[in-house]
């Protein structure tokens, strides 16, 4: 731990020590200088997330090279098996088929996110009066719990006349019989993707909204001034400013639609089969449903190494800026 | 946990929110022409609509009578309050002293680990603190479901799996990367000068923190305090796999395991999902400016 300037500072001679009595920090124990460090106050936090979220990704990735089983789960010594988790998973036909649903499945509902949530927050950076209950909508939602949404919505999109979307459907005669909404595979991943968006837009229109503030009054007075439309101000002067947050916001979306667990959990619990699972989904199907730890943690380790992917371009800005 | 979660890179922004009354009176960002105000103002109540419906159905199916939930109509012609005294007589009670119990308990732990290691992070030019921050971000990167076996051996190892404290443990790896990001800002904004007259005054580290720091960024801590709380409330993924016992669960766990379950009984479950949503209803309802601060504050530069 490097010392602080502070406490190095205090030892030089100190022209004023002769007048005044000098501080009792002066002759501080070796203990209180490392406690004075400032670096040290994150220690604690740090010792933990090593302890409880490092420590783990490393038993992840050795149990990924083993076989283990419901019984053996608990002991350490399970057979080493090198890379065979990750051979089987080349030729397993649900890890196969997860991996270019968990892509579509990204675009869609980020992409939902970030064009409503931007209509949304100049919506609401719009002087039209009545924005208090929208406004109010967009934190509730924020701020509401994923599973009592998903609750919600496996209520409302329930495959019988039971089903609020469904009654309205019948009663509206659109359809004769009540859609299987969350039992058709295609269909229920299109609705998980559509509630985590749901879900999702108040962010986007929270974190928007505050980047539509940044953008100088002036600019647009002086377009307006020189005739520029609506859409011309919105392209020339709106975009290009909040573009960095776009951007950034765009790639916190992927990671936290790929976290996504509670709406998959709630609506179908990744079903019929494994037909609604994402790569992170079918992570936590293989280990706790079919009870092979090895095989989980290998789709675990694909998935850490995708949500890495996905952060890269974030973590890199951040570390060059630090840099800089 | 999807829904709430700003992370952070370090925020340059720490202006105050810029006044709204400050813009020129009659104009607009989308365009000042009637065709776009309207435009905007349908766009909005579609979005009210979509919002609210669902928050409608969910309180409305709440108060249906058992046999009215065959019909399928939106609105219950009976409303009774049936749903919410057969909750309260059976599982409410424990689920509801659980989940307030675990997430009083996490927040605790994460406001204990992330206050200090947001101060030690701000306002120093130590090689250490660029790992120390991309730590935190590649913390909350990571899919929960990849870490619960994992997590769930660590547990065991140290006789905490099925316990609640266990459970909180797991989730502060989840909020204190998340509110050291949104501190850490907070603590930058503090002139240094602040400290060093502290110090000349005979204020150490911990004194400064206590009754000088930590007074000024109060409004920084409750909405940190606030956004982990509510978190936590809904978290779902590490108590639905570590607590073993059914007396253990919180609501969260309660609704997602009885959305299979009880099948023809949506008033029931409608009522702990109202429930549930009671307590976030209250904190908007409190500090939906602060919130607003915090969270830009926190999140995306």
């Amino acid at each position: 731990m490097a010392p602080s300037v502070t406490s190095s500072s205090r030892t030089a001679p100190d022209p004023g020590a002769t007048v005044h009595p000098p501080p009792a920090r002066r002759h501080r124990s070796p203990v209180s200088r490392v406690l004075g460090s400032r670096l040290l106050w994150a220690a604690p936090a740090v010792v933990f997330l090593v302890a409880f979220f490092v420590y783990p990704l490393w038993l992840l990735v050795d149990t990924s090279l083993r076989e283990v089983s419901l019984g053996t789960a608990a002991s350490s010594g399970n057979p080493f098996v090198g890379l065979d988790n990750y051979a089987e998973l080349a030729g397993d036909r649900d890890f196969l088929a997860a991996v270019p649903r968990t892509i579509l499945f990204l675009i869609g509902t980020v992409s939902v996110q970030l064009v409503v949530g931007i209509l949304l927050a100049m919506a609401l950076s719009s002087r039209l009066r009545g924005l208090t209950l929208p406004r109010f909508v967009v934190y509730f939602v924020w701020l509401l719990p994923p599973v009592v949404s998903g609750a919600i919505w496996k209520f409302a999109l329930d495959g019988s006349e039971q089903g609020a979307v469904n009654a309205a459907l019948v009663a509206l005669g659109l359809v004769d019989q009540p859609v299987l909404f969350l039992t058709t595979p295609w269909l229920a991943m299109v609705l998980i993707g559509l509630v985590n968006a749901w879900a999702g837009v108040p962010f986007v229109a929270i974190i928007m909204t505050a980047a539509l503030k940044d953008v100088p009054e002036e600019h647009y007075e002086a377009a307006r001034v020189d005739g520029a439309s609506p859409l011309q101000r919105f392209r020339h002067i709106t975009l290009p400013t909040v573009m960095p947050t776009i951007g950034i916001l765009s790639a916190l979306l992927v990671i936290y639609s790929f976290k996504a667990f509670d709406f998959i959990f709630v609506l179908t619990q990744g079903g019929p089969g494994t037909s609604t699972s994402t790569v992170p989904f079918l992570a936590y199907l293989v280990s706790f449903t079919q009870f092979d730890f090895g095989q989980g943690s290998a789709v675990g380790m694909v998935a850490v190494l995708f949500s890495l992917l996905f952060a890269m371009p974030y973590i890199v800005s951040t570390w060059k800026e630090r840099r800089s | 946990m999807s829904a709430p979660a700003p992370t952070a890179a370090p925020a340059r922004r720490l202006s105050p929110r810029r006044s709204a009354a400050r813009r020129p009176r009659d104009t607009d960002r989308l365009g000042d022409t009637g065709a776009w105000r309207r435009i905007a103002a349908v766009f909005l109540g579609l979005v009210v609509v979509a919002y609210g419906l669902p928050l409608f159905w969910m309180v409305a199916t709440s108060f249906k009578p058992q046999q009215e939930l065959a019909t399928g109509s939106w609105l219950p012609e009976s409303p009774t309050g049936a749903a919410y005294v057969r909750f309260f007589q059976t599982d409410f009670l424990p689920a509801l002293s659980n989940s307030v119990q675990l997430s009083v308990l996490t927040t605790l732990l994460t406001v204990l680990l992330a206050v200090p290691a947001a101060y030690g992070l701000s306002h120093t030019r130590n090689p250490l603190i660029t790992p120390a921050l991309v730590l935190l971000l590649v913390v909350q990167m990571i899919p929960t479901t990849a870490t619960i076996m994992p997590l769930f051996r660590l547990l065991s190892q140290i006789g905490l799996v099925g316990t609640i404290p266990g459970v909180a443990l797991a989730q502060c790896t989840l909020f204190v990367p998340l509110a050291v990001l949104i501190l850490r800002p907070a603590f930058m904004g503090l002139p240094p000068a602040l400290e060093e007259a502290a110090r000349i005054d005979g204020a150490g580290r911990p004194r400064y923190l206590l009754s000088i720091a930590l007074p000024l960024l109060r409004n920084s801590l409750i909405v940190t305090t606030a956004i982990v709380l509510i978190s936590s409330w809904g978290e779902l993924v590490y108590p639905l796999t570590f607590l073993l016992d059914q007396d253990k669960y919180p609501l969260s766990v309660y609704i997602a395991q009885s959305v299979g379950r009880f099948n023809n009984t949506w008033n029931l479950l409608m009522s702990v999902a109202v429930m549930a949503a009671l307590p976030v209803l209250l904190v908007v309802l409190a500090a939906q400016r602060k919130l607003q601060s915090g969270v830009t504050l926190g999140a995306v530069k």
